[in-house]
């Protein structure tokens, strides 16, 4: 392994370890609404910065590897799930919609809020087998918009500051 | 500052919001319309576990919700539900507070719990 793989993989952990930070600080934050998922999304500041400085593949590599940890560390098992399935569909539209349509990282944050909640609020739905659990997904969706729009913001405010490569 | 939002992401996050605000006016709006609640669903995985008719309660009503899930304790009033006690760990549905329109929802998670409040026609409508 040369130095630059060793410098990548310590990067890439160390942006791991950020997002698993990032959420359990966001956890200890009085919610946003009283609505499960209903929160800030700050791990998808990590995404964005993953994704501007390894690409795709990177970025839903480190947005499960965080699902998966984060959920063990502080959400229980019963977390997981929800967790997973919005970080998968998450991060992969984030990377099908990065430098694409002309979205900065704003739209793309706003895309990976949206489709978190929208996949959460479909599992939750299937899990508890009750369609009712939809009646949250406007109100979600609303707040990710928010959420996403200042992730996205973030991100930028970090990328810009990073010194390439 | 640099402006850093461009027209795409205007149009995304304005599209969303018309699309959430439509789908809110229609579910309140259209669906319930005019309807005011008259009854308490409560449903644990999918099954139903109790439904209450509010006009038959006079004095607020404890109902306690214990099942393989969890422990969820509703306190049901004439017209609102609230979710009182409960044993998972983030308590979000008692955050919640009391719900009083129809089509309104209490979900717990864990605890696999939805607590809906339903009006007359509607639940003749769908379950009979």
């Amino acid at each position: 392994m040369n130095k630059s793989n060793v410098k990548k993989l310590t990067t890439i952990a160390i942006l791991t370890a950020v997002a698993i930070c990032l959420a359990i600080f966001e956890q200890m934050l009085p919610p946003i609404t009283a609505i499960p998922g209903g929160k800030l999304g700050l791990a998808n500041i990590v995404t964005m910065i993953a994704l501007y400085k390894f690409g795709g593949g990177t970025a839903i590599g480190i947005a499960v590897t965080r699902s998966i940890l984060g959920s063990l560390l502080y959400g229980g098992a019963s977390a997981l799930p929800y967790s997973l399935a919005g970080a998968l569909l998450s991060s992969i539209l984030m990377v099908l919609f990065y430098r694409r349509a002309g979205l900065s990282f704003i739209g793309i944050g706003v895309i990976g809020g949206v489709s978190h909640n929208i996949a959460q609020t479909i599992v939750a739905a299937a899990i508890l087998q009750n369609i009712y659990v939809l009646t949250y997904m406007p109100v979600l969706m609303i707040v990710a918009v928010f959420a996403g729009a200042f992730t996205g913001f973030a991100a930028i405010q970090v990328t810009k500051r990073l010194k390439n490569p | 500052m640099r402006r850093v939002i461009t027209k795409a992401d205007r149009v995304l996050i304005a599209s969303i919001l018309i699309f959430a605000t439509v789908w809110l006016i229609f579910w309140n709006f259209v669906v319930f319309s005019g309807q005011s609640a008259t009854e308490v669903i409560i449903e644990v995985n999918g099954q139903h576990f109790a439904s209450y008719h509010l006009s038959s309660i006079t004095e607020p009503k404890t109902v306690e919700v214990i099942t393989e899930f969890g422990t969820n304790i509703l306190e049901i009033t004439h017209d609102s539900v609230r979710v009182i006690y409960a044993d998972c760990p983030d308590k979000l549905d008692i955050q919640a507070g009391a719900i009083t329109r129809p089509g309104s929802i209490i979900v717990c998670l864990p605890n696999r719990l939805v607590v809906r409040l339903g009006s007359h026609r509607t639940v003749d409508g769908v379950t009979f």
